[in-house]
């Protein structure tokens, strides 16, 4: 997953841990910006950057409501979601001091 | 309450719903343009314009409605200038690619700024994205230099892309790593210099000339 983001940011995993939380991994723009905190900008970027790497695909809503743009909604790959559990696994253990890790004080 | 009062209660009303009316009608008018500042791959364009006016839509308050939309426009603003940037670097190194002068790559810059004047100065100068080594600095410059310790330039009339280096705040976008920059300060004179020395109060330090 490194291999394919040169940036690991904060926001990129709280874009990724939304997703994972989200019902079959998917939603759309607007419940990404409340559950990250993001603005629209930056929850696009990550996603674009994401699409770009595999991770996630995106399709147009299919109960679209009359009158109203349609919602496009973006979906972890089961691959990404793979990837992206491993990714934050990762970034939970690189938090924890290395000392308490030895001493098996972490669970 | 009185008749006045009522009358000023209905009338007030009126004009709050028409003013923030107006502010979702407005958040709407602006979702084409970000999208077209955004991005320039077509497929994208569509997919953004009926997105993002679906976000702008789920957003609660026309208020807010009217920040999501200007944010859109002003991330969109500085991608297209991160690209005119980058294209007008582009457009130089084409024109001579075997071997461009340096002179020759600023005068181009100078003339032909790829952004206007008028540019958000909150967007100038916060990183640097790396398009050619620099040597030449003219007088009343400004001169930065990057943890390497190479020397970059930009001028001082602030718009990006009028260095060697493009110096601008979303080089991200464009796939490159940003570069910080520490200001070292502004130019005292005008020559071909292989580093530059800061003396201790920062004043205009600039040194070891080429000869």
């Amino acid at each position: 997953m490194a291999d394919d983001f040169q940036r690991i940011t904060p926001q990129l995993l709280a874009v990724l841990t939304a997703l994972l939380d989200a019902p079959d991994y998917e939603t759309h723009g607007w419940p990404l910006m409340k559950a990250t905190g993001l603005g629209g900008p930056s929850v696009y970027r990550i996603l674009e950057r994401c699409e770009d790497a595999g991770l996630v695909s995106s399709r147009w809503e299919e109960d679209a409501q009359p009158g109203k743009p349609r919602r496009r909604l973006y979906r972890l790959s089961p691959d990404g979601a793979a990837r992206a559990r491993a990714l934050l696994a990762e970034r939970r253990q690189a938090r924890i001091p290395g000392r308490l890790r030895a001493a098996g004080g972490i669970a | 309450m009185n008749l006045g009062e009522f009358l000023e209660g209905v009338i007030g009303g009126l004009v709050a719903t028409e003013a923030f009316g107006w502010t979702g009608r407005l958040a709407q008018k602006i979702i084409p343009a970000a999208v077209r500042l955004w991005t320039t791959d077509t497929a994208r364009r569509e997919i953004y314009r009926e997105a993002w006016s679906r976000d702008v839509d789920d957003c609660p308050g026309n208020i807010w409605r009217l920040i999501l939309a200007a944010k859109f426009l002003s991330v969109g603003l500085g991608r297209w200038a991160a690209r005119q940037a980058v294209s007008t670097t582009r457009r130089a190194q084409r024109r001579s690619p075997a071997r461009m002068g340096t002179s020759e790559i600023l005068s181009m810059f100078v003339k032909r700024p790829s952004v206007p004047k008028n540019f958000p100065a909150f967007m100038k100068k916060v990183y640097g994205v790396k398009v050619r080594p620099a040597g030449r600095l003219t007088h009343g410059e400004e001169a930065y230099q990057t943890k390497d310790g190479d020397l970059v330039t930009a001028s001082q009339q602030g718009a990006c892309g009028t260095s060697y280096w493009q110096v601008f705040r979303y080089p991200r976008q464009l796939g490159q790593e940003p570069v910080e920059l520490i200001r070292l300060g502004t130019s005292n004179e005008t020559g071909r210099f292989h580093s530059l020395l800061c003396n201790p109060w920062g004043q205009t330090s600039l040194a070891q000339r080429d000869e």
